[in-house]
């Protein structure tokens, strides 16, 4: 097996709140391997930008990281210094935000916010620096790089400011790229051009991806493998074949469903909404809205366990094709 | 819209607004009890030593026979043609009277500004980045105690201080920078830090508040996550932001500044526009007091001007129109 470029183990973020300590991560563990792209998929409140942020150590108090392990090339982020964190972010794991109208300073012309990058983490001189910014922003076929520099944020349309947001990402040549709902915001034709760039890209770069979404079809065309979130845990992980055809959990089952395929199929939404997290339900956190749910979904939180070989579910009635004990 | 059109236009916008505050100027002496006439003799009407010959000659030479609109034009014409008449107290032109004076205001204003920005931007940044520790309630401690110490009374402690026990600076009067730059300094330090401290105050809580706001920006969590070091997230990226409307209320109140200078100018003995103000207006000298007025409402709308053109340069965003 390949040693995996980011190993991810019981990862917990919590935040302290008047109500209590929420926690918005929850035992969360995954793996990424070199040049793949796992998708988390989960609905609004299921923890999957807290993930990212955790991933750079970018979670602001009140919330901390209370435990697990993050292996970044079998170095552990959360043994580092401050100061060592610094050369990770935008240098070896990079990210990109869904708000593309606000993640870019409204001040500071485009160009300069990339070229701070680079003159930062490849210490590169001013012309240096404009030279590779207006390479990248080609690499990410940005429309006349070099007037694009001279830019405020303000005068680029969505698609384009995404595209900076990617430039900059890319501008160090990280070997992880963390892309938090970075679609949501454009419109459909503009999604589909920032979905084949990346495609392009992760080739052209060999990078490794973590692609956040709540969006099914968009997960689907992008991810290799696929963690299903919910209420901060993750409830079924696989891989994307897997995960659309025998999928075990019964919330993944349920976002299936909710996503029209045909007009004329009628949309199914997933009864109830997700729970606060201040207040989770007893046992299993999804068995208020679930079909499935036996007394024992009340009392007993399930772990991730492997059903299948290579295929985790949090459920203690997953559905699959051998049978499965009871838990005590 | 270039900026040199802008301004243009701007200026132009003065005319109306300077025609305004000399209405009210000229209608607002005229109100006020007191006869000009009978001060300048030193007699009133129906005291013993009147001689209402002299009383109505002076009368007529100074245009006090004449209808208001007419006094209020002729005075407006000469205005213009930049004569401001002659004083009522000294006998002297009330223009030369301003062009002594106002120069040692503008400094002292300057000077009290330098200082505010010095006290409060350290403290109004350094309070944000360090929220709710020790030293954010430091320094908002310190900035409620300048807020809610008056002016002259901190301007009395001062010179007690440092006037009276240790000597260090003396306690009134003026010298002017350019010649005399040590005893400038000196002459200054007192004036300004009584007029800087309460506008540092008000000035370093507005910008800790406004950090704070940028520091949660989603472009500042974008720089962090580009891995910027601390000094350019929070400079570059977060201050920068909060300057656009820290410069708004700086700029308001460093009219405000000039509006608190009477006091101040009093009573370190500093011969500024609004001392001379003061004076004027007790010894019922209409002229100077029109003309200061005057003088300090051209100030204050050239200071709002030049705000909003810094505004523009600091955000981008915001067109000129």
């Amino acid at each position: 097996m390949v040693q995996p470029l980011l190993e991810v183990k019981d990862l917990t973020t919590e935040f302290v709140s008047p109500r209590g300590i929420v926690k918005a991560v929850d035992n969360l563990s995954f793996t990424i391997a070199p040049g793949e792209t796992l998708g988390i998929v989960g609905e609004s409140g299921s923890g999957k930008s807290a993930t990212a942020l955790s991933l750079l150590r970018l979670i602001a108090p009140p919330g901390r990281i209370s435990a697990g392990t993050l292996l970044f090339e079998g170095e552990d982020l959360l043994r580092k210094s401050e100061r060592e964190m610094r050369d990770v972010r935008g240098k070896s794991i990079a990210m990109v935000f869904q708000q593309v109208m606000t993640a870019l300073d409204p001040v500071h012309r485009v160009g300069e916010q990339i070229m701070d990058v680079l003159r930062v983490h490849l210490r590169m001189s001013p012309q240096q620096a404009r030279e590779r910014a207006i390479e990248i922003l080609g690499a990410v076929r940005m429309p006349s790089p070099e007037q694009v520099m001279r830019r405020f944020p303000h005068e680029l349309s969505g698609g384009m400011r995404q595209r900076a947001m990617i430039a900059i990402a890319l501008a160090c040549r990280p070997k992880l790229l963390i892309a938090d709902e970075i679609t949501t915001a454009l419109d459909v034709t503009v999604q589909a051009q920032i979905l084949d760039l990346l495609d392009d890209i992760r080739r052209e770069f060999n990078l490794a991806m973590l692609f956040i979404s709540h969006d099914l079809a968009v997960i689907a065309r992008v991810c290799d493998r696929i963690g299903v979130m919910y209420a901060g845990r993750m409830v079924e992980y696989t891989d994307k074949y897997r995960l659309f055809e025998t999928n075990m959990h019964p919330y993944t089952n349920a976002l299936l469903e909710a996503v029209p395929r045909r007009k004329e199929d009628e949309l199914r939404p997933i009864a109830g909404s997700v729970p606060e997290l201040s207040s989770l339900p007893s046992g299993c956190s999804f068995h208020p809205r679930c079909s499935r749910m036996e007394p024992s979904c009340t009392r007993e939180a399930p772990q991730l366990r492997e059903w299948e070989p290579d295929h985790w579910a949090a459920c203690h009635f997953p559905r699959q094709s051998v049978p499965v004990a009871q838990p005590a | 819209m270039t900026l040199a059109r802008y301004i243009g236009g701007r200026l132009l916008q003065l005319i109306p607004v300077l025609f305004l505050v000399s209405v009210g100027v000229f209608l607002l002496v005229q109100i006020i009890p007191g006869d000009p006439v009978a001060i300048m003799l030193g007699v009133s009407p129906d005291s013993a030593g009147f001689n209402k010959d002299q009383y109505d000659t002076l009368r007529h030479e100074l245009g006090f026979d004449q209808p208001l609109y007419e006094r209020y034009l002729s005075w407006a014409g000469r205005i213009v043609h930049g004569d401001f008449g002659v004083s009522l107290k000294s006998r002297r032109p009330v223009a030369d009277l301003l062009f002594e004076r106002y120069p040692a205001t503008i400094y002292l204003t300057i000077v009290a500004l330098l200082v505010s920005l010095a006290i409060a931007v350290p403290i109004g940044v350094f309070a944000a980045v360090r929220q709710n520790t020790i030293f954010d309630y430091l320094g908002m401690t310190f900035s409620l105690v300048g807020l809610a110490m008056p002016g002259f009374w901190l301007a009395l402690l001062l010179i007690l201080l440092f006037s009276l026990k240790l000597g260090w600076f003396p306690a009134i009067g003026y010298a002017a920078p350019l010649a005399q730059p040590v005893d400038f300094l000196k002459h200054v330090a007192m004036p300004a830090i009584v007029l800087g401290t309460s506008f540092a105050a008000q000035l370093a809580r507005y910008l800790r508040a406004e950090t704070i706001e940028q520091l949660h920006q989603d472009y500042v969590r974008s720089a962090r996550a580009w891995g910027l070091p601390p000094r350019t997230v929070i400079f570059k990226h977060a201050v920068r932001n909060s300057l656009i409307s820290v410069v708004t209320v700086a700029g308001l109140h460093t009219a405000r500044l000039l509006g608190g200078t009477p006091i101040v100018e009093s009573i370190f003995g500093w011969p500024g526009v609004a001392s001379l103000l003061l004076d004027s207006i007790y010894a019922r000298d209409y002229p100077t007091v029109q003309a200061s007025v005057l003088i300090l409402a051209l100030t204050y709308v050239t200071l709002n001007l030049v705000v909003d053109v810094v505004y523009h340069l600091l955000d981008p965003r915001i067109r000129l129109a």
